[in-house]
This record gives structure tokens, C-alpha cells and sequence, in this order.
């Protein structure tokens, strides 16, 4: 019970943050006529191989590379926004420079990520910057491919990378114990998210992250799916609109998935790995953990074998939960997916805690950020080879059910009741 | 598995996985190698000496040329010995801020013929602010990088000449294309001409000796090159730096001249990155899309 008061008591510390946000409305600009406007960039510009693009208020402004534009800047722009919000080649004035926390925090950010850029070559540049601050400057090429292999997630802040800054902490708790690694895991969540931007889906992730997270790692105490079903009618309530929207939808069903499907096939498939006593044994783990654990006590063979199981577990429980909203709004869905992200999931780990020392060191001496940066380089070439050859198999992705409600409907029954069956056959208590 | 041992797992096959990386990118060195950089429409190039050094010849427009630097420089290697900037238009301008905010680059070399743009105004900017050696290049000025076995790799500026550029100074310059600084890239019996984007009719005179390679000027636009300069030159191989575009290039006149002599034509919007690897005194071609 303490565990879940402390949990409420962050949920409601981040929810009143995220209530602050809420409250800005965006600024509705006239479409398909001439104006002119002076504004203050509040959001930093995404830049793009060709194009860097402006948000103002409700709409889009794409304008050349350069010159670079940052938040803090007030300009005069001149131009058409079109039907669906988006303004071309507009006619670009700087004004002034405000400063603020707004502005100082996003010239920090702009700051490491320059040095990021600095030390590494573009692919892995981009995967770095991307999991260390969020900051989406995908070229094409790599997008398309991360894309095809169902892996873009890494790349930009989603609950995966969460789980992981959580994760390190919480891994503490036999050192520290409980009540210290919780409350630097949240700490360092919640800073995870201040560092990558604060953007509501990065806090909505954040909250459903942090109750599964909590649930994998506590165990029965934290009630798993309520965690996670109170997160998600929490954040409902904060921004009903986030019901509509993709992000929120897959960090919900890839959370769903992992807590559920994830924790019976780790269970299952580690069956034979493990012994008996240590399913019988009345620990207040999860299946996981006790899995991770357990194998220690075998060999190496064991011990890789329970690592590679569980790690299938995660990627293809999140990808059977995310599938049929892939298929809602693309149409189509990756088959290569699942084995990818397989074969990656362990270079993301190195890639996100030597990327957070590159980041730090970058601000005090560059020459030792480099090195770090060389050892950063391995797990993110290796990543992007990975990512990059599996891109190249020349297979159709799945396609079928685009716009149809139906089919998801009927794959969520049909998945939830796979699973009811499954798990009272198993007669598993911790479903 | 706990913690303790994944991490000495993960540090132990990074570890391995750094020095095999080393071993096959030091593999690439002792030779020089001319990438001609798909970068869309626009010029950008990357010329590596045989000891390692490593030259830009323009960025084309936007940031695709840091795909191909990342792809074909070791990852070790955050210098840039020299970026050239033959003239300073948006299609070979812009990339090379993506280069300066990259790498580190040592020396830059370029006319000092200004453009009354945004962009222009943001390179030179981000010049003051990186601190590069800045020299101005004439006909007549050669660059010596490195020697390979006794071979000597050199660079010779062909154009603009110190006379054209006073002339600029005192009275303008009404077509930038005519500024572009046109460069010869000779390794023992290799030579390669990179002609920016320098009008026909200036380029001819220059051009006074064979090269195995030729890169077209202005992406095989109708004013960029003739039967006198094909012939003068007698390529094995043009190199086309053109992308999408609404212009029409490349030319099918020009198309057809580099056939009618038999010479091999690559295009970075058919080929992809196109790569000319030389010894001095044998070439290969690589293309990778």
C-alpha cells in the first residue's frame, strides 16, 4: 500500500505539472489569406534535411535551413497558411530574443546535442540525440528504414527509454533498498522527461511507464494492470484529446502487452530454464525478475537463453498489443519488427547510459567526451547496421484492416480471451 | 543474469567491437579516394588523401552530405583538413554549415566572392565562429597534401585568377557560376578535374591536359561543357552531380557528347554516392546507392 501512495503522490505532482501545460491554448492562425505575425517561438523548430519547420501556434511554418531560428526568438512572418495548417517560404523577420527558462533550457539543449553531433557520425548522432533528449532530426533515409523495422520508437522518446532510466534505478534496490531506488527512479523519470522536452505525450509516457514499470518490479503489491489503468484514466482526464491520439495509444497497448502477454510468455518459455523452487517460492517479484534472477544460479548458455527469452517476450508482446492500431491508421505493419527489435534491445541499455555521459562530459571537456563517445559509437553502429540491413529484406509489410474498427475490435477480443484461457489454464495467480 | 555480469559482458563486446571497427576502417587508408557525394541537387565532394587526410569540395543544399561524410571518413576522425567553397550559391553552400557544426575544419578556401543572402550571412558567421585558417584561392596555387610511395598528391586552383577577382572587387559580379574555383586533383598518373560551376567558354582554356576523370560542370547544364573540352580532356569517366530537379538537367546534349566519345557517365541520382579509387596509377569506380 505504501508502495501505491507514493506512486498516487507522484502521479498527482506530475499531473498538476501537466494541468499547467494543458492550459495553453494554442494561438488559431487565418488560413488561406495573407497575414503577417509576430510571435515568440515557444517550441523548438525541427530541422530536417532540407527544411527546418516552425511551429506557431496552430500551424507549421517550413522555412530554409537557414538562417537557424531558436526558441526565445520573436519574428515577423509574413505568408499564407494554408487548409491544413501549413505555411511555405514565408517572408522571415527576427525581431528580438527573450530570454526565460523556456529559452535558456532549449539553448542547453541545442547545446548538447551540437557537441552529440560533433562527436559521432550522423546515424548514430541522431540515435543518441534522439534517446538522450528527444530531439527527432531523423533523416530520411534512416527514418524509413527505422520505420519498416518497427524500431523508430528508440529513436524517439517512447515508454521503451523510459522504462529503461526507470529500470536503473529501481535495479539499485538491493543496495539501497526499496523506498530510495523508487524515489530516484521517479526522480530520474521525471527528470528524463524535463531533459527530453516536457512535451505532454513525454509526460503521458512517462506516468504509464512509471506504473508498469513499478508493477514489474514490485510485484503483486503495486496491482499491475490498475496502476496502469488508473495512469491511463488519469491522464484521460488531464487531456481527453490523448484518447485520440497514436502515441497515447501505443504506450498504452505496448505497456498493456508487456504487463500481460509479456509476463506469461517470459513465465512460460522460462519454465524449463528454471528450477521448481524458485516458482514455488512465495517472493513478492514478478515473473521477470524472478526469471533474471533466478538463472544466476545457472549457466552461461541458461543464463543468455533466459536474457534472449525475455527480451522476446517484451518485443512480442508489445508488438501483438501494438499491431492492430498500426494496421488501424497505416494500413500496414512490419513482420520484421519483433525480430529486430529482438536483436537490438540490448544495444539500446549502452547506447542511452553512454549517451547521458557523452551529454554531461560534452559540457565540461570535450576531448573526454570523446572517448566516451567512441565506446557510445559501438552499440549505435551496431544498432543502425542491424536496423539498416533488416531495412534492405526485400518483404512486404503485413497490409491490410486501414480505417477499419472492426478488425481491432476483434483482435483485442480474441487476444483477451487467448489470454483469459491461457492464464486460468495456468491458474497463475498473478493475472 | 545480474547485473554485474551484463555490464562486464556489455563492456567486454564493446571493447571488441571498437577494435575490430578500427581494424576495418584502417583498411580504406593508402589510397586516395574522390567521393562525389549524392547530395541532391547540388555539388558535394570528399576527396581523402592516402595518408587520411580529408578535403569537402562544396555541401551541396541541405544536410545530405553529412550522411555520406559519416559513411565514408573512419568514425575516429573528427577533422576536416580543408573545406572548399567554389562559389557561394545555395546548392553548394548550404551543406558545408552542416560540415562546420560536424566536424572541426582546419582551413577553409574559397574566393572571398561575397552573396547578398541569408545563407551566405549564416556561413560567414559560422566561419568567424570556427576559427578556420582562411585562404583566398587564384589560379596558379597548388596544394600539396600528401605522397603515397614517392607519388605526391596535389591540388592545382585552375581558376579564378587573381586579375578576374581584382576586376570583381572593383566592379561586381553579375553571375556567380563564373567565380566557381575549378580544381585539378593529380596522385602520380591519375588526375581528376572538379570544375564546380564554371561557364564553357571559360572552362575550355583551362583544361589543357588529359585527365582519366572529369566532373561536368554545373550538373551537365547546357553551358557546362563541349566537344573541345571532351576532347581535350579525353575522360574515361564524367561524373554528373545532379539530383530532382526542374532545370532539365543534365542536358541531353550533353548526355549524348559523352556518349558519342565513349565515355562512362555516373549521375548521383541514378548511382548514388559515386566513389573513384586510385593508387596512382590504377582507378576503380564504386558506386553505392
Amino acid at each position: 500500500m505504501k508502495i501505491l501512495g507514493y506512486s498516487l503522490a507522484i502521479f498527482i505532482l506530475g499531473l498538476s505539472v501537466a494541468l499547467r501545460i494543458s492550459w495553453q491554448r494554442p494561438q488559431i492562425l487565418p488560413k488561406n489569406q495573407p497575414i503577417k505575425i509576430i510571435a515568440t517561438l515557444k517550441n523548438e523548430p525541427k530541422i530536417y534535411e532540407i527544411s527546418q519547420v516552425l511551429e506557431i501556434g496552430d500551424s507549421r511554418i517550413f522555412t530554409d535551413l537557414y538562417p537557424r531560428y531558436r526558441v526565445g526568438d520573436r519574428l515577423s512572418i509574413e505568408g499564407e497558411v494554408d487548409s491544413d495548417g501549413k505555411m511555405y517560404q514565408p517572408v522571415i523577420q527576427k525581431l528580438d530574443y527573450q530570454e526565460g527558462f523556456n529559452s535558456y533550457f532549449s539553448a542547453l539543449r541545442e547545446k548538447i546535442s551540437g557537441n552529440l553531433m560533433q562527436l559521432l557520425p550522423v546515424d548514430e548522432a541522431t540515435l543518441v540525440v534522439g534517446t538522450v533528449l528527444g530531439i527527432d532530426n531523423i533523416g530520411l533515409e534512416f527514418r524509413q528504414a527505422l520505420i519498416k523495422t518497427g524500431t523508430i520508437h528508440v529513436v524517439v522518446v517512447s515508454g521503451q527509454n523510459l522504462m529503461i532510466v526507470a529500470g536503473v534505478f529501481l535495479s539499485l534496490v538491493k543496495y539501497i533498498g526499496r523506498r530510495k531506488s523508487l524515489m530516484l527512479a521517479l526522480i530520474a523519470s521525471f527528470s528524463y522527461a524535463l531533459l527530453t522536452g516536457f512535451e505532454p505525450p513525454v509526460l503521458r509516457a512517462t506516468l504509464m511507464v512509471l506504473a508498469s514499470t513499478l508493477a514489474i518490479y514490485f510485484g503483486r503489491e503495486t496491482l499491475p494492470i490498475w496502476n496502469l489503468v488508473l495512469a491511463a484514466f488519469l491522464i484521460l482526464f488531464i487531456w481527453p484529446k490523448a484518447f485520440f491520439e497514436i502515441s497515447f495509444q501505443l504506450t498504452f497497448a505496448a505497456t498493456l502487452g508487456i504487463m500481460t502477454l509479456g509476463q506469461y510468455l517470459a513465465k512460460i518459455s522460462n519454465f524449463k530454464l528454471l528450477s521448481k523452487d524458485n516458482f514455488s517460492s512465495k517472493k513478492q517479484i514478478s515473473n521477470l525478475e524472478t526469471a533474471t534472477r533466478s538463472a544466476q544460479a545457472h549457466g552461461t548458455l541458461d543464463t543468455l537463453g533466459t536474457l534472449f527469452i525475455n527480451n522476446a517476450a517484451i518485443a512480442v508482446s508489445a508488438y501483438v498489443f501494438t499491431a492492430p492500431i498500426i494496421l488501424y491508421y497505416f494500413g500496414r505493419v512490419s513482420i520484421l519488427s519483433p525480430i529486430v527489435n529482438v536483436l537490438v534491445i540490448e544495444a539500446v541499455f549502452p547506447i542511452m547510459i553512454l549517451g547521458f555521459i557523452v551529454a554531461f562530459l560534452s559540457l565540461i571537456f570535450i576531448p573526454l567526451a570523446q572517448v566516451f563517445a567512441y565506446f557510445a559509437y559501438v552499440p549505435a553502429f551496431y544498432f543502425v547496421k542491424i536496423v539498416k540491413l533488416f531495412a534492405q529484406v526485400p518483404m512486404e509489410q503485413m497490409s491490410l484492416g486501414k480505417g477499419n474498427l472492426v478488425i481491432v475490435i476483434s483482435f483485442y477480443i480474441l487476444l483477451l480471451v487467448l489470454i483469459f484461457v491461457w492464464t486460468r489454464k495456468s491458474k497463475d495467480p498473478n493475472f | 543474469m545480474d547485473q554485474k555480469t551484463k555490464t562486464l559482458l556489455t563492456s567486454a563486446l564493446i571493447f571488441i567491437g571498437l577494435g575490430l571497427l578500427v581494424i576495418f576502417q584502417v583498411q580504406s587508408l593508402g589510397k586516395l579516394h574522390l567521393v562525389f557525394c549524392d547530395v541532391g541537387q547540388g555539388d558535394g565532394m570528399l576527396v581523402i588523401s592516402p595518408g587520411g587526410k580529408q578535403i569537402v569540395v562544396d555541401g551541396g543544399p541541405g544536410s545530405k552530405i553529412g550522411d555520406c561524410l559519416s559513411q565514408k571518413m573512419p568514425f575516429w576522425d573528427r577533422t576536416i583538413e580543408m573545406v572548399v567553397l567554389t562559389h557561394p550559391e545555395r546548392d553548394h553552400l548550404e551543406g558545408l554549415l552542416e560540415v562546420l557544426a560536424r566536424y572541426k575544419v582546419e582551413m577553409i578556401l574559397s574566393t572571398g566572392i561575397k552573396n547578398d543572402t541569408e545563407l551566405f550571412n549564416a556561413w560567414h558567421e559560422t566561419v568567424k565562429a570556427e576559427g578556420a585558417k582562411i585562404y583566398g584561392a587564384k589560379a596558379g596555387d597548388k596544394l600539396v597534401l600528401d605522397s603515397l610511395q614517392g607519388q605526391t598528391l596535389l591540388i592545382d586552383v585552375l581558376w579564378p585568377t587573381s586579375e578576374k577577382l581584382e576586376l570583381w572587387k572593383l566592379a561586381g559580379l553579375s553571375e556567380t557560376n563564373e567565380s566557381s574555383i575549378v580544381l585539378r586533383v593529380s596522385l602520380g598518373q591519375f588526375c581528376a578535374y572538379l570544375t564546380g560551376d564554371l561557364p564553357k567558354e571559360l572552362l575550355q582554356p583551362l583544361l589543357d591536359k588529359p585527365c582519366q576523370v572529369i566532373k561536368i560542370a554545373h550538373h551537365g547544364s547546357k553551358t557546362s561543357t563541349n566537344q573541345e573540352i571532351i576532347n581535350a580532356v579525353s575522360p574515361e569517366a564524367a561524373i554528373i552531380q545532379v539530383g530532382r530537379n526542374s532545370f532539365g538537367h543534365p542536358q541531353k546534349e550533353v548526355l549524348e557528347l559523352l556518349q558519342s566519345k565513349g565515355v562512362k557517365i555516373l549521375r548521383n541520382d541514378a548511382n548514388g554516392n559515386v566513389e573513384v579509387i586510385t593508387d596512382g596509377s590504377s582507378y576503380q569506380i564504386k558506386i553505392q546507392r
